[in-house]
């Protein structure tokens, strides 16, 4: 997908949510933001259903994971607000089988607003 | 309210079970199978014919995905029963899926008996698709009776959820006419989306507009309401650009092709209609028996460029044209031929004059609609006239309220006969949720004709029998409301077309 124009705010839809200090699956999938530096990474493993959402650039941004589910809803998001170097582990529920598509972008906490031009390509991964 | 009934949360309950359904005879195919269940964008139906009708799906494993997550050409079969549970199958076949054409399904099963309601699925490898309902239309010289329609249009799809569609599944029409603006080419420009698209591009390109349907197919209100009903489906604007016009108008060839493919790919549409370029043959008619003929009409490819709406000199010419000169003459000769009750004309863009101050030279109107087009629409509405047209209806989208007309030929004569009806149905989503208060627009006192105007988001279904056409404006309670069970439908307006009797009555 090509470069994105303008930044909305995007509601917080997450349920379900439950964060975590540390990771303990391995990554089956991940991408990164937009651009080269990779100021933010999410992963995603299937086991379990977890993000983990990366901050690695003191970019004065937070690293944030966007993903949209078989139901049609998304984006929903999981912040990492904590600054570079630090990450935030999301432990979800999803249907055993199913889909999620997720994205790595940078926003404002603060606001709640994703830097859609931020945003790295998409993936599919199954839960 | 209306309550969902037992038959669509069956419809529905398949959907969501997906492969766990059993299907003793649909016998395991040796061809390639996807990697996972690829039945997620759901199944549709439409252009229903005495004998058949076109059964759609589009196969995608990974909807969100670029090219869906298929690949590969992939063997898909399908059946259609007399019931529900398929023990009495009356037709099967196989159709090829190709990522050609977004690996997209239009299996168009022959030889079935008129005026009958089936069941359908798909399956590909050892997936089952839910099932979903249809019928053939009736006979032509025969009377059906009655004939249950609903019409949508206008579906945004961050705007809101598609409850307007859970509520039109639960009314089990015997048709859906969708009047355009299925999907948007942009993100919404309000505050209070409720969803956002994944590609946040402005789509140009076959891959972003397959992608942009996928999405849009994800609703389960939307899926409920392809598989409870044919569908005919014209598209507007949006499923290209904003107020796109025919001809030269500035849109890459290659844009329109993308466009169109897409379009095909995502609607029950036969394969006569597949676009090889930037065109595609959307007007056609389909017959009711004796009761109805509805003529869905195209007002996009053909027509000329928008003029300015105050340029009288221009809006007033008498070749200008919505239709094109081909589908203007197609239309003209399929009234005169007769042979049904009701004729309805199902088109985009709002028919009845709605000039801002009542004034015949200023040309204060909406350039897009029928105003800007003005010897075009008295050529038509002239032309059922000669041609004696009994019952003249238009049913319109596009303008994201709900509105009931009376037509003329001539709107500021209001001393002017009127000589047929017009029906324009509300949006999906679109502009998302209405404020509690807000008033009709001020032109409306310059134009007595439009009898009613609801910002709401709804829909409109109508019956027609021998004797009259019944027709309801429902609004949804909310499309911002996540949970379907908080949401209702009310019924805001009925009215009644009498027979021969053109124009509205209260019911």
């Amino acid at each position: 997908m090509s470069a994105l124009r303008r930044s909305v705010s995007i509601s917080v839809l997450v349920g379900a949510l439950l964060l975590a200090g540390a990771a303990t699956a391995s990554a089956d999938s991940e991408r990164c933001t937009s651009g080269s530096g990779c100021a933010g990474r999410v992963t995603f493993a299937s086991y379990g259903e977890v993000f983990k959402v990366y901050d690695q650039a003191g970019d004065g941004h937070s690293a944030v994971a966007l993903y949209w589910l078989p139901d049609g809803s998304g984006p929903h998001l999981v912040w990492n607000p904590n600054g570079n170097g630090t990450s935030v582990t999301a432990n979800l529920e999803f249907a055993e089988g199913s889909w999620v598509t997720y994205r790595a972008c940078l926003g404002e906490y603060g606001t709640k607003e994703v830097l859609q031009s931020t945003c790295g390509a998409t993936i599919t991964d199954i839960a | 309210m209306t309550k969902l009934n037992r038959r669509v949360f069956i419809l529905g309950g398949l959907a969501a079970a997906g492969g766990a359904v059993a299907l003793p005879r649909m016998a395991g195919a040796a061809s390639p199978r996807a990697a996972g269940d690829p039945f997620q964008l759901g199944v549709a139906s439409g252009d229903p014919r005495p004998d058949g009708m076109v059964l759609w799906t589009r196969l995608a494993s990974k909807p969100l995905d670029i090219g869906g997550g298929m690949s590969g050409n992939l063997a898909v079969e399908w059946e259609i029963a007399t019931d529900q549970a398929f023990a009495n199958v009356v037709a099967r076949g196989s159709e090829t899926a190709t990522a050609g054409d977004g690996h997209s399904v239009h299996a168009e099963p022959a030889g079935l008996p008129a005026g009958a309601e089936f069941f359908y699925r798909f399956k590909q490898g050892t997936f089952i698709s839910p099932v979903g309902r249809t019928r053939t239309a009736p006979a032509a010289g025969t009377d059906p009776g009655s004939v249950k329609i609903a019409m949508a249009s206008c579906q945004h799809f961050e705007e809101g959820w598609y409850h307007a569609h859970r509520f039109l599944a639960a009314d089990e029409p015997d048709l859906v006419l969708f009047l355009g603006d299925y999907m948007y080419e942009k993100q919404s420009g309000l505050d209070t989306t409720v969803r956002g698209y994944v590609d946040f591009d402005e789509v140009d390109n076959l891959d972003e507009y397959r992608l942009r349907y996928a999405q849009t197919k994800l609703d389960p209100s939307l899926k409920a309401a392809h598989a409870v009903a044919p569908w005919l489906a014209v598209f507007d604007d949006h499923e290209l650009a904003n107020n796109w016009w025919g001809g030269q108008s500035g849109w890459p060839d290659a844009r329109k092709s993308a466009s169109f493919k897409a379009y095909w790919e995502n609607m029950p549409l036969p394969k006569s209609m597949k676009p090889t370029g930037p065109a595609i043959p959307l007007y056609r008619r389909v017959g009711w028996g004796t009761l109805a003929r509805f003529h869905m009409m195209d007002t996009r490819q053909y027509r000329w460029k928008q003029a300015a709406n105050d340029n009288c000199t221009e809006i007033r010419r008498t070749d200008r044209t919505l239709t094109g000169a081909a589908q203007e003459t197609w239309l003209l000769d399929g009234l005169a031929a007769g042979g049904s009750k009701w004729d309805l004309l199902g088109q985009q863009v709002f028919f009845a004059g709605r000039d801002g101050d009542g004034v015949t030279g200023t040309c204060d109107i909406s350039e897009d609609s029928w105003d800007g087009y003005d010897a075009s629409r008295k050529r038509i509405a002239q032309g059922w006239v000669d041609r004696q047209v009994r019952n003249p209806v238009v049913l319109t989208g596009d303008v994201h309220r709900h509105w009931a007309n009376d037509l003329r030929v001539n709107y500021f004569d209001h001393a002017a006969p009127i000589v047929g009806t017009e029906f324009v149905t509300t949006s999906v989503t679109s502009t998302g949720q209405p404020s509690g208060s807000d008033p009709a627009p001020g032109y409306v006192q310059y134009n007595p004709h439009l009898n009613y105007v609801g910002n709401q988001r709804g829909y409109v279904r109508a019956t027609m029998t021998g004797t009259e056409l019944t027709a309801e404006y429902v609004k949804v309670s909310s499309v911002i409301e996540p949970d379907a069970a908080k949401v209702t439908a009310t019924v805001s307006r009925r009215f009644i077309v009498e027979d021969g009797r053109p124009g509205l009555h209260d019911a």
